[in-house]
């Protein structure tokens, strides 16, 4: 029974959260590693079910898959894949163009800056909720954030000013 | 700026927030393959195992406050409000170099509440604390050493020529030194105060008394199973000499100048909460020079200097947290002396007590605005 349960209890997880995560991951990585970090974090979530929180379990599995992204690029190895048949339905996704100044702003900036910025953005996560996700404290997430935004207006002006110097140059 | 700037980000999300629905959709009717979770059932129950183990040692070598008061988790007490952190701002604001005491305001917490005080607590960066008490004073210990801080307070309006009785303490004891706190009234009875202990980072109790109607208060002590350990008083509570609870067994010689009546001895002496007393010895005579001071303040950047007249000799000594200092004679002259370990010690001539002193730096410059008279001899009693 409490195994029916467990298995009832992340059936239901899966169900209501999985769209989020693997959102999640495509946002950050291809299709292909986008399913590996989808399967690899319900699998974390599987095995460690007690620790996932009941009410808000998003930036705990958001954490799972941030971890998750970051091993995957160390390692090439394919684990245990606890979802299967994913990839074609990941490849349907319409893909929404992002403006060059902005993602190339936000490729400029520290993966620290830029995962706060898309946790607040995309994931719309609250400055406490992306902390959980992140493992800092609130008050440092939102410190983190003020910064980052900071940082990103600043790259956006940087890259705007020498556009123009670019566009005077070439008048000339 | 920065909303439109978010939400600029926000309209660029590569996947928007109506796809998710729709992968939802499709990732609900994927199949899925639950491994066997036996292993990590038995994983953790080793883990449990090691947790009841550990716990059951903590418990044992939990000092004694743990288990006799509750504790205050700081990182779980509630966030301070954008003005109280305004407040732990302004802390560093204007603080001399070496004098900031490095606070961090953006984890300052509300810990709790004592009489109607509430209390506000923000680390600092070398591992102190600051804090504030609503309607009352506040400090800060930016090093994490000082074994017992106590700020005295009065209703009564000063009377000059007279000794002022204060009725309201309060303050903080480290959990390293202290897991108890006694304050002594003048009718020579005795209370504790209400405490708010405070978990790491803070590792301290806080307290706020105030005495009864009628009774002033003399002394605070800082007790560790009912052993004193050091106490702030006031009055005729005054602790005497000038190195209270100095462990005297193993004091040092600092420095000595010898004089045709005797040898005047700079000494230095350990107290138990790893601080530091200095005094000078004639004879039988013990001359304070400096109080006993936490430890790391012996080196705060400051000069507290005064001459004394002993057997006809005029003698420096006090704390120094320069690397020299240097005397500026009438005609031109000068003649520097270095500061060793935070105190100088030196035989003055002449040329010395009628010129000017200042501070060097450690490249040996002038410290801007340190200038000054040479003070005025203290006539021993």
């Amino acid at each position: 029974l409490v195994v029916e349960d467990r298995r009832a209890r992340f059936e239901a997880l899966y169900r209501n959260q999985a769209g989020a995560v693997a959102a999640y991951a495509l946002r950050r990585t291809s299709p292909e590693t986008a399913e590996d970090v989808v399967a690899d974090t319900f699998l974390v979530a599987w095995r460690r079910l007690d620790r996932v929180p009941d009410d808000q379990p998003l930036p705990w599995l958001y954490a799972v898959a941030r971890r998750t992204l970051a091993n995957h690029r160390r390692s090439t190895v394919r684990r245990e894949s606890l979802v299967s048949r994913l990839q074609l339905e990941f490849r349907a996704v319409p893909a929404n163009p992002v403006d060059g100044g902005l993602r190339d702003a936000l490729g400029s900036l520290r993966a620290d800056d830029r995962e706060v910025l898309m946790l607040v953005a995309w994931e719309g996560l609250t400055p406490t909720e992306a902390a959980e996700a992140l493992g800092c404290s609130p008050v440092a997430c939102r410190i983190r954030l003020h910064r980052a935004r900071k940082r990103l207006a600043c790259a956006l002006e940087t890259m705007a000013r020498s556009s123009g110097e670019l566009t005077m140059t070439e008048a000339k | 700026m920065t909303d439109a700037l978010l939400h600029r980000l926000a309209q660029a999300n590569p996947v928007p927030s109506a796809v998710v629905g729709g992968l939802s959709a499709q990732l609900r009717h994927q199949s899925l393959e639950l491994p066997p979770v036996a292993i990590e059932r038995r994983k953790r129950r080793r883990a449990l195992v090691i947790a009841v183990v550990l716990g059951i040692v903590a418990l044992i070598a939990a000092p004694a406050l743990a288990l006799r008061f509750g504790v205050i988790d700081f990182s779980n007490a509630e966030p301070a409000s954008p003005h109280v952190v305004k407040q732990f701002f302004s802390l560093s604001e204007g603080a001399p170099k070496g004098m900031d005491p490095q606070a961090i305001p953006n984890q300052t917490r509300r810990v709790g509440e004592i009489g109607g005080h509430t209390l506000w607590v923000a680390p600092t960066k070398p591992g102190g604390l600051c804090y504030v008490w609503s309607r009352a004073s506040g400090g800060c210990d930016a090093l994490g050493t000082v074994p017992l801080s106590v700020s005295w307070a009065s209703n009564e309006a000063p009377d000059p020529g007279s000794s002022r009785s204060f009725d309201a303490v309060d303050g903080f004891v480290r959990t390293r030194w202290a897991n108890n706190v006694e304050i002594k009234l003048d009718d020579g009875s005795s209370v504790h105060p209400q405490m708010l202990w405070i978990s790491p980072p803070i590792n301290a109790g806080f307290f706020f008394y105030r005495a009864p109607a009628g009774r002033a208060i003399e002394s605070v002590f800082a007790l560790k199973d009912d052993k004193v350990m050091t106490a702030d008083t006031h009055g005729t509570g005054e602790l005497p000499g000038p190195h209270p609870l100095a462990v005297l067994s193993k004091r040092k010689e600092i420095a000595r100048i010898e004089t045709a009546d005797g040898v005047a001895t700079l000494w230095v002496a350990p107290t138990p909460t790893e601080g530091r007393c200095t005094w000078l010895q004639f004879g039988n005579e013990e001359i304070p020079v400096v109080p006993c001071l936490p430890k790391g303040y012996e080196h705060q950047a400051a000069l507290v200097l005064a001459v004394h007249t002993i057997a006809g000799h005029l003698i420096l000594a006090g704390e120094c947290g320069y690397s020299a200092i240097e005397f500026l004679h009438a005609d031109g002259s000068s003649r520097r002396t270095e500061c060793a370990d935070g105190l100088v010690f030196i035989e003055l001539n002449p040329a010395d007590q009628a010129g000017q002193i200042r501070a060097l730096d450690v490249n040996g410059h002038p410290l801007p605005g340190s200038t000054g008279p040479v003070p005025k001899p203290i006539t021993q009693p």
